[in-house]
């Protein structure tokens, strides 16, 4: 007779969305894992058909309310890319700021609020907190920063609407950009402090290779920069996506999952980032990931949460390199006239790689769209980890198999409300 | 040090009931001394601690999802009772205002005395209030000023 066992996660909290995963264990052996993805989906790219060319960077912006930013990034590098356009200047440079902040803000809240309480044993960041009032506090002054750029240059916190096709509606001031340097000057520090911290916590002892792919160039930590490459050898121009990759529907999921074609399972995201990127990481988040024993291309997903905030002190670095050097360009736009045809468009979100393609009419009808975000190309290798740590705990008592496995899915920062959405947990053992 | 009184109507106008918030702060700044602050401020941790500041009294506006009729106040007073919250209403997505505040209440960062005055909405789209939400400004106005007339 065989052994049955079943684990139930009503809710999975701290991270966005809903679902469950299954489990079957029968008699102490692992068999299938299945995501099921209910969250209703979301027909973005249906309400973007018959819209101007213009729109599609805040009607995207309203995917996701932490990363309007890469949304918008996106979108506006497919647009430009569609009419022929390429923004350079200090308008690019504007461009890396905002998403500095993006990053700042995203990665703070992820370490601070949502990922750590796992690794130090807290149900939550309020619980965590009253233990760790100054680490939290700390984690709480990062991510304001953060939320300070994204205003200063987005226009206001939520859903910024300063971006546009060919730069920005309104350029900062000098006295704005003043204000943003000194509070990046304090948060300097907490950023080392960070890396310094999350690499003293204590890690599963997980060992899970995946083919990572981001953005890649020789010269800057990439955010729309570069080619698509891969730790698989894949270096492609961002106009392949489609001819490498392939979404595919799956009957248990809302979100397509995103696979490397005739080859599988693949990640993105700041691990990935790292891999391909770390030789043109600042200087200063170069010794602090060297500092903290982190090797590109670790194989241990639950160090993500380092590379985060060795990504976070490059974030803070790099926006005052970019204030430092600001020189005012003689207009905060240029103009990007519609041209019949296909624009491509990357952008490294907090979360890693978010591709769109746009095909759009010479009056600047939107055509057709494909958005392809970071958490749909991460769902498999999300299932893959759960295997791998589900195999080798199948002796631990259901709680702290839960405790386990969600802290495994936090290791991705998951987004489903952007893929369309997370997490209840069913292992039927028998 | 502790310097008086705040009023922070919290949400987004571009989300429907959720613009309750400032629409009630609004009103009341009409109503009130200019020397007694009235501010909007989304419910991000930093951001909503650095609003209340140092103020001994903070009443809190929101909108809140509720089994209750649109438009019905609810006043809570988070110096006494923990806000009910549970842990979703953290994400990678931000915070609500019951989180938030029971992260303030965690790190020790607490006004002496927090009042919120919460207006249950239906509709979050658009960018107007619903009827029954609009309908209840003035309830919600009347219930900061209790607040800020006794403290």
């Amino acid at each position: 007779m065989s052994e049955t066992r079943t684990i139930e996660v009503g809710y999975l909290a701290r991270v966005e969305g809903e679902g469950s995963l299954r489990a079957t264990v029968i008699d102490g052996e692992l068999g299938e894992i299945e995501f099921n993805i209910f969250e209703p989906p979301r027909f973005f790219e249906g309400i973007m058909r018959g819209r101007r060319y213009t729109e599609a960077p805040d009607i995207t912006a309203r995917i996701c309310g932490i990363c309007p930013v890469a949304y918008q990034t996106s979108s506006i590098k497919a647009m430009e890319d569609a009419c022929g356009v390429d923004v350079t200047g200090q308008l690019h440079e504007l461009r890396r700021l905002i998403y500095c902040g993006e990053w700042i803000e995203s990665h703070a809240l992820h370490i601070y609020l949502l990922h750590a309480p796992d690794f130090l044993g807290y149900d939550s960041g309020i619980a965590m907190a009253a233990d760790h009032r100054a680490v939290v506090e700390q984690g709480l002054r990062l991510k304001q920063t953060g939320n300070e750029i994204v205003r200063v240059l987005g226009g206001r916190e939520i859903h910024p609407v300063n971006m546009r096709v060919g730069g920005f509606w309104r350029l900062p001031t000098s006295a704005e950009l003043l204000g943003l340097a000194t509070e990046l000057d304090r948060a300097r520090d907490e950023a080392v402090e960070t890396v310094k911290w999350v690499s003293q916590l204590s890690f599963p002892d997980v060992t899970k290779p995946v083919e990572m792919v981001a953005l890649s160039n020789s010269d800057r930590y990439p955010f729309t920069e570069g080619r698509i490459k891969s730790t698989g050898g894949i270096d492609i121009d961002v106009s392949e996506w489609n001819d490498v990759f392939v979404e595919t529907h799956v009957e248990r999921s809302n979100a397509l999952h995103a696979t490397v074609r005739e080859r599988g399972t693949y990640a993105v995201g700041p691990t990935a980032r790292f891999a391909l990127n770390h030789e043109v990481i600042h200087p200063a988040a170069a010794r602090a990931a060297a500092d903290a024993g982190l090797e590109p291309g670790v194989a241990n997903p639950f160090k993500s949460i380092i590379v985060r905030a060795v990504e976070t002190l490059h974030a803070v670095e790099e926006s005052l390199a970019i204030i430092d050097a600001y020189e005012p360009p003689p207009a905060a736009t240029i103009p990007v006239e519609p041209i019949a045809g296909i624009g491509h468009g990357v952008s490294e979100a907090p979360r890693g790689l978010l591709y769109h393609q746009y095909e759009i009419a010479d009056d600047g009808k939107i055509l057709d769209a494909q958005i392809v975000p970071p958490t749909s190309q991460n769902q498999l290798s999300i299932e893959e980890d759960l295997r791998e740590v589900l195999q080798a705990n199948l002796e631990k008592p259901d709680e702290d198999l839960q405790w386990l496995l969600e802290q495994t899915i936090r290791n991705y920062d998951p987004c489903i409300s952007c893929a369309t959405h997370f997490l209840r947990l069913e292992i039927d053992r028998g | 040090m502790v310097d008086g009184v705040r009023v922070v109507g919290v949400g987004n106008p571009s989300r429907g009931d959720d613009g309750i918030g400032p629409a009630v702060a609004a009103e009341v700044a009409a109503r009130l001394d200019p020397a007694i602050d009235v501010v909007v401020s989304t419910a991000d941790p930093s951001r909503l601690i650095e609003r209340w500041g140092s103020a001994g009294t903070v009443v809190l506006i929101d909108a809140m999802v509720d089994d209750v009729a649109p438009g019905t106040v609810t006043v809570l007073d988070a110096s006494v009772d923990p806000l009910p919250t549970d842990l979703e209403s953290i994400s990678s997505h931000g915070m609500g205002v019951p989180a938030t505040v029971e992260l303030a209440r965690s790190l020790g960062r607490l006004p002496e005395h927090l009042v919120v005055v919460g207006v249950a909405g239906q509709d979050f789209e658009g960018t107007e209030l619903t009827s029954e939400v609009a309908g209840a400004v003035e309830d919600a106005v009347r219930a900061v000023m209790e607040v800020v007339e006794n403290a």
